[in-house]
């Protein structure tokens, strides 16, 4: 995987006409590297390889921060994040009623706030190096580790995840999340 | 495998098992996601070579969806013709069967203020499917994208036709 996500989030021209070239050896990496679809066979494509889909995907889908990152390092950084999240949210839980339930496992994040307000929900997205935020006030959002702010930013529009998540919960249940992770000087 | 996921298959007929998978016991696809998904609405394609077309194509085949949405737009800006082509789980597909029957009659320029929270109330998707939402707004506002830059490039094109023309 790593050999596509090289070209980056910036497709000029030149960079279309590279793709194109070079989506033969693209769909050779693909196959070759062994990734395979398992969320189902879906109505059209019938499991087969949607070739052209590997252009858009580099074009819009790619940031170069996490162009190298493998996936037992992104994983970890993920890991540590949502542990963070998680244990900031649990000691406040005082501030919830009875309905409230909140469950970290196998990468995902669930917070269940009760009294009607919904669920947040963080999962690791690891094939594209991302955490994936479900928010019942803003929707879905995707986001990229920015490693010179070593900070979650939305693919979207480049905010943070821990201020989205704190001017939410804040407004919602008078919950705050650091804006740091702890043990973060940097 | 618990029982009822067996007969749900049973049910479900003709083999597809990725829907019965997430359907556990409690963990169920709404039925409004379920009859897209069984008869999905306009399923197919246009031929992405026309002028009126245009073609939106989304999602990552590593994260498992990819999505390919077409409309057919008339002079007026009137969304006349919508297919779509989904490889992803069921919500996906739900997600842009239902895109491709909201566009239809619409005009471009109010396609694309459809937003994700529409879709999302509309087929009553769980928090983790949001995501699929999502990607089907993207995929109609790459659609519309798309067929304006090909009409602006044959606008440009029929521009140097013309000057070339004066010219000789």
């Amino acid at each position: 995987m790593n050999g596509i996500l090289i070209l980056g989030r910036t497709i000029t021209a030149h960079g279309r006409a590279y793709v194109r070239k070079s989506l033969q050896a693209h769909r050779e990496i693909v196959h070759g590297g062994g990734i395979r679809f398992e969320t189902g066979v879906g109505a059209g494509y019938a499991g087969r390889t949607p070739k052209c889909s590997l252009v858009r995907y580099l074009a819009i889908k790619s940031h170069p921060t996490a162009a190298d990152w493998s996936e037992h390092d992104f994983y970890s950084t993920a890991d540590s994040t949502l542990t963070s999240l998680h244990d900031s949210i649990e000691v406040q839980s005082d501030k919830l009623g009875g309905e409230f339930d909140i469950e970290l496992s196998m990468g995902v994040l669930t917070v269940t706030l009760g009294n009607g307000l919904g669920s947040y929900v963080v999962n690791t997205q690891t094939p594209n190096r991302q955490l994936w935020l479900s928010s019942p006030k803003s929707g879905p959002a995707r986001y990229y580790w920015d490693f010179r702010e070593r900070q979650w930013r939305s693919s979207r529009d480049d905010s943070y995840l821990r201020e989205k998540l704190n001017g939410e919960l804040t407004e919602l249940c008078g919950i705050s999340i650091p804006l740091q992770e702890e043990g973060d000087d940097s | 495998m618990s029982l009822s996921l067996l007969n749900y298959a049973r049910v479900a007929g003709s083999g597809r098992w990725a829907l019965g998978v997430m359907a556990g016991n409690s963990r169920a696809y709404h039925q409004k996601v379920i009859d897209h998904y069984e008869n999905p609405r306009n399923v197919g394609s246009l031929s992405k070579e026309d002028p009126d077309v245009g073609t939106g194509l989304v999602g990552a085949p590593a994260c498992g969806d990819v999505m390919k949405l077409q409309i057919r737009v008339d002079k007026e800006g009137n969304i006349v013709e919508s297919k779509f082509k989904t490889f992803g789980c069921g919500s996906a597909i739900a997600s842009s069967s239902l895109a491709t029957e909201m566009v239809k009659g619409m005009n471009v320029n109010d396609a694309v203020k459809i937003k994700n929270a529409e879709i999302a109330s509309e087929l009553k998707l769980p928090p983790v499917k949001l995501h699929c939402s999502m990607l089907a707004e993207d995929a109609i506002k790459a659609a519309v994208k798309n067929l304006e830059e090909k009409r602006a490039k044959s606008d440009l094109n029929e521009a140097e036709a013309e000057a070339e023309a004066t010219t000789a």
